[in-house]
């Protein structure tokens, strides 16, 4: 089963992202910052990286770089509510950059666009 | 040994004859004396005789010859002695003969003297010449009481013979003796006149080298003598005969220095006469001087005239040089200058010209471009404006002064001119060659000249013209051309030498209002920065503010919505439930779609490229890091190639990329080292090297080093690498590497150049 780790610090947005993405049926798990995704990352790594980038402690950029840093095969989607990151040039070594929003379609899409086209490599 | 008259009477005629005879045979008394003497003897008994006369204007006497031996055969004259006292002064008041019976009783002055030499008696006898006795002739004898009044007779009929040729040869000695005078004056005289005509050579000479025309005047103003360069001074062909003073010297004027000169006083008296020959004006100096002529009055005059046109011109031209440069430095705005400069190369009471072109160099595009022109478009026009120009403005001054207040008018030939760009490197163009040689060139015959290209030729549409370059700090800064299509005036080397003058002073205003017009722009530059820096802090603060407000609602909503969908999608079997939740998914994806719309403030701007010289980037981003290198202990060699075409780039990233690579380079030189910066042209690139002698790197450690977040380094985000990659790749660029283990790392930037 497809692992899927979301970082987000809302405890209430986890829940919404572990609903939706269990029933699109992956293996969700979710950490809540940046140091806690660094360590889950590291124990168990996951299949891909759906990253808030705005969170308290460790934020997403640097947690990317940490992770990517260990592992630079485990494909990031960011997702977060501002759309200036996507100028950073940090955020371009992600593989998607989606601007949160309720209707998940975008993410869901851009999650399956990736897997499929890691296991066709 | 007296004998009686009477025995004595027959020898008495025939002496008197005989002496008679002897006198007239010369008129040297010297020469017949002792002749005479002899003859006398023959009648009378003496020791000695003499003939003594008075010194002319002097209290002496002088023994003008005399016998001193019996023998009567030596003669001798004796020095002058004191009159006073002396037998002659009585002779010669009396006009007496006088008998001195015994010198030694006698109380005549020269008795003593006499006595001395054995006189005792003595007999003085008058010499009269018309009644006036010119000296005596004097008898003496060694006996006392030896003369008698008994002699006096036959002395009667020879003295005035005597007294006659002593007059003679008196008057002949005196004749000689002026004679003498004469010649040697005569002598001196020749001398004289051989120095007086080497001086006269000498001056004529200077005469004619000035151009000095001379004439001598009398009283009434009649033309005695005149040289050559008299009439030539004048402009006549020649000087008619008997010329007076009005036919030479074309008189209007009420001051006439000649007849100021004439009234007496001695000097010099001038003036300066305007003529005006073959449209040209000239100026002639007239400089009369009173001379005395032989009677010793100042009935004569000297006249000199002089052409001092070349003199006056060079006066007026400095003082016009001065007025222009003065009114070249009351103005830096640039448009207003150009036109004030093009105005006086033209305007009439400046340089003359008919048109004048200006040409600046423009150092950044590499080219010589027009950029005004003054001067009317045919020669109807021309005839118009000058007729215009000189009706409205009078003088100079007030001509630059309107010219100053008026707008630049865009008359065809300015329009014309603008349209000309030569590139610096075509320096068979008259202009650019002007600009590289730095010199004036001076076209004659256009068709020919091999310095003027078709094009330039048809432009101009001149015969004649002259290209002046615009030379400031041993750089050109632009040409002036200037000719004359309508008034076909010759360009003479003096319009070309005032014009080079101009020009020197032109180029420095324009130099002093680029610098101004420069220091402007920098200023408003700033001004402008300041503003927008101002702006973009409100903007980021603004930006800030909404998009954390944006970041704030929005993550509620995603959670309220996203659930709303959920329950939508579980399709609940209540409907209020179902149309709650729709309520619900409507109403967030509104709000999203409004947060949506905030405009994100803090989004960086888009890159903006503009042309840049590479060198001038290198050079400003090694200034910044100098500090930063010599902390280190690093050594900075900069090779940039000169000359390297522009390439359009953002130069805040580039700089960005170049500051990125240093840092790792000096980073890379714990130890310290050299680093290099070098700039070269790589086919149509232009390639940045930054080398360093460092560690260099492992060949595992190239591969990884643009992969995000890969780092060696204990501190940094191991996204620098990345980011350069990036810049580069948006500047259709290549960033490379290569690296020696130990040795060192180049990082290589090519930029594509751009034309």
């Amino acid at each position: 089963m497809t692992n899927i780790l979301v970082v987000e610090d809302e405890k209430n947005q986890a829940l919404l992202y572990r609903n939706e993405l269990s029933a699109e049926g992956y293996s969700v798990s979710i950490a809540r910052d940046g140091r806690e995704a660094v360590t889950m990352a590291k124990l168990n790594p996951p299949d891909l990286l759906v990253l808030d980038i705005n969170m308290p402690g460790m934020d997403g950029i640097e947690a990317m770089g940490k992770i990517l840093g260990e592992n630079n095969r485990i494909p990031i989607v960011i997702n977060t509510a501002y759309s200036s990151f996507k100028d950073n040039f940090m955020t371009w070594s992600a593989d998607a950059y989606i601007v949160k929003s309720a209707d998940l379609t975008e993410l869901k899409k851009a999650i399956k666009e990736i897997l499929e086209k890691r296991k066709g490599q | 040994m007296a004998m009686k008259l009477v025995e004595l009477y027959p020898a008495r005629k025939e002496v008197i004859s005989n002496i008679q005879r002897i006198i007239s045979s010369s008129l040297n008394l010297r020469d017949i004396y002792v002749s005479v003497v002899n003859e006398l003897k023959k009648v009378m008994a003496f020791d000695r005789v003499s003939i003594s006369i008075p010194i002319e204007g002097d209290n002496h006497a002088i023994t003008f010859v005399a016998s001193v031996t019996n023998t009567i055969n030596v003669l001798e004259e004796g020095k002058p002695y004191p009159l006073k006292g002396s037998l002659l002064e009585r002779i010669l008041l009396t006009g007496e003969p006088i008998i001195v019976e015994d010198t030694k009783s006698d109380s005549h002055s020269t008795n003593g003297l006499f006595y001395k030499a054995g006189i005792r008696s003595r007999l003085g006898y008058p010499l009269k010449v018309r009644g006036r006795v010119i000296g005596s002739v004097n008898f003496s004898s060694m006996e006392p009481h030896h003369f008698s009044t008994t002699q006096f007779p036959l002395l009667e009929e020879i003295c005035p013979q005597l007294a006659m040729i002593t007059e003679n040869t008196l008057l002949f000695e005196k004749i000689m003796l002026s004679e003498e005078r004469y010649k040697n004056l005569y002598n001196n005289a020749r001398l004289a006149e051989e120095q007086l005509r080497q001086e006269k050579e000498k001056l004529d000479y200077v005469v004619d080298v000035l151009g000095i025309g001379l004439c001598l005047m009398d009283r009434n103003m009649n033309i005695l003598w005149a040289n050559a360069n008299l009439p030539k001074v004048w402009g006549l062909a020649e000087l008619p005969k008997r010329a007076r003073c009005k036919d030479v010297f074309q008189c209007t004027e009420a001051y006439c220095p000649v007849a100021k000169a004439l009234e007496g006083a001695e000097g010099r008296y001038r003036e300066i006469k305007v003529l005006v020959q073959d449209g040209r004006r000239r100026y002639i100096e007239n400089t009369a001087i009173p001379i005395r002529d032989e009677q010793g009055e100042m009935g004569r005059v000297l006249v000199l005239s002089r052409d001092i046109t070349q003199r006056e011109k060079r006066l007026r031209q400095l003082s016009l040089l001065r007025e222009l440069g003065q009114a070249l430095h009351e103005t830096l705005h640039i448009e207003k200058l150009l036109n004030l400069i093009l105005t006086s190369v033209t305007a009439g009471q400046a340089l003359a010209f008919n048109r004048a072109f200006l040409f600046l160099v423009n150092e950044e595009k590499g080219s010589v471009y027009g950029k005004a022109a003054v001067g009317p478009s045919s020669g109807e026009e021309a005839a118009r404006i000058w007729q215009d120009v000189s009706h409205r403005y009078p003088t100079l001054e007030e001509l630059l002064k309107e010219v100053m207040e008026r707008e630049p008018l865009d008359s065809p030939l300015n329009v014309k001119t603008r349209l000309l760009v030569y590139p610096l490197n075509k320096e068979e163009e008259i202009v650019v060659r002007c600009v590289k040689e730095m010199r004036s060139q001076v076209v004659k015959e256009a068709a020919t000249d091999p310095r003027v290209t078709r094009e330039f030729r048809e432009f101009l549409g001149s015969k004649e013209f002259v290209c002046v370059p615009l030379v400031v700090k041993g750089g050109a800064v632009g040409v002036i051309v200037a000719d004359n299509p309508y008034s076909r005036e010759p360009i003479t080397e003096d319009h070309v030498h005032l014009l080079n003058i101009f020009a020197g002073q032109a180029a420095l205003a324009i130099e002093n209002a680029e610098t101004c017009e420069s220091l402007e722009e920098k200023i408003e530059q700033l001004r402008e920065t300041q503003e927008r820096l101002c702006r973009s802090e409100r903007l980021v603060a603004m930006g800030e503010i909404s998009t954390y407000i944006a970041h704030e609602i929005r993550n509620p909503l995603v959670t309220i919505g996203g659930f709303a969908r959920s329950i939508e999608k579980t399709k609940p079997e209540e409907e209020d439930v179902a149309t709650a939740a729709r309520i619900i998914v409507e109403e967030v994806s509104r709000l999203e779609k409004i947060l949506g719309n905030i405009k994100d403030f803090s989004k960086p701007q888009e890159p903006r490229k503009v042309r840049v010289d590479i060198n001038t980037l290198l050079e400003d981003t090694c200034c910044l890091t100098e500090g930063y290198l010599r902390e280190r202990g690093i050594n900075l060699i900069k090779n940039f190639s000169p000359g390297l075409p522009p390439t359009f780039l953002d130069p805040a990233q580039i700089k960005q990329v170049l500051l990125n690579l240093i840092k790792n380079a000096v980073e890379s030189m714990e130890e310290g080292g050299t680093l290099t910066v070098q700039s070269t042209r790589e086919e149509q690139y232009i390639r940045t090297d930054i080398s360093d002698t460092g560690q260099g790197m492992a060949p595992e450690v190239m591969e990884k080093i643009f992969t995000p977040f890969f780092t060696t380094k204990t501190s940094g985000t191991g996204v620098g690498l990345v980011v350069s990659h990036k810049i580069v790749d948006d500047h259709d660029g290549k960033l490379r590497v290569s690296s020696v283990q130990g040795r060192g790392s180049t990082f290589s930037i090519l930029l594509p150049i751009t034309e």
